[in-house]
């Protein structure tokens, strides 16, 4: 799974912010708020890290543990999808 | 009625405005749908060289302050030729705080920006001065 092209990142004023460029600003005309959490998932699916890693990071980085992480990352991975903020 | 909100509206609500920089006219600084500028609203005058964006009926621009007068603003985008004249306090809803160019974060504040700023406003004569120099010639090299 990766980000699709056009979709990037921004931290604005402590805050995280997904917004689209080139292309794809052409036909999303918006932008998305992303909590610590999530942005923390953007960047490792940026990053290109899988699922089992993504979860890994997420509970080292927040204390939680995996199997928490995993559901966490999946629920976050499924909405992105649903959004079409990610390929597979 | 439709959902959508304005520019303004935004400012208002959420105290910034961030977006995906749309043509050619703040060129080299600003690429077309490649960076993204964060804007905030705006308080009391603004200065040469700020960087407002403004309403010119249904549109909006963001250009370059190059002169500040009693009651309104000369403006001009860093790769335009022609000045705006006329532009009024009442008209800027917002002023270019940060931005990003591709992926790299920058602030109006940091001395890099501000020399830049300086320079770009300083240089325009010059610039517009070799382009037309450049398109003589090219015309004239194409009529041979």
């Amino acid at each position: 799974m990766k980000i699709k092209n056009g979709f990037v990142l921004r931290r604005v004023l402590d805050e995280a912010i997904v917004i689209p460029s080139g292309e794809a600003s052409k036909s999303f005309n918006g932008m998305i708020k992303l909590n610590d959490t999530a942005a923390f998932i953007w960047e490792a699916i940026a990053g290109g890290k899988s699922l089992p890693e993504i979860a890994k990071s997420l509970s080292e980085e927040y204390g939680i543990s995996v199997e928490k992480a995993t559901e966490d990352a999946n629920k976050m991975i499924e909405k992105l999808l649903t959004e079409g903020f990610l390929e597979k | 009625m439709s959902g959508k909100k304005t520019i303004e509206e935004i400012l208002s609500s959420d105290g910034k405005y961030v977006s995906t920089t749309v043509g050619f006219s703040m060129k080299p600084l600003f690429h077309d749908r490649r960076d993204t500028i964060i804007i905030l609203p705006k308080s009391g005058r603004l200065k040469k060289y700020d960087v407002p964006l403004y309403r010119v009926g249904e549109s909006y621009i963001l250009h370059r302050i190059i002169k500040v007068l009693p009651d309104s603003y000369v403006i001009r985008g860093d790769n335009c030729k022609d000045k705006e004249f006329g532009i009024s306090d009442e008209q800027i809803i917002g002023v270019l705080h940060s931005f990003y160019r591709k992926d790299k974060y920058g602030e109006v504040s940091s001395l890099g920006y501000r020399v830049y700023s300086v320079l770009i406003v300083a240089a325009h004569p010059f610039i517009w001065a070799c382009r037309r120099v450049r398109s003589c010639v090219s015309r004239l090299l194409k009529r041979k």
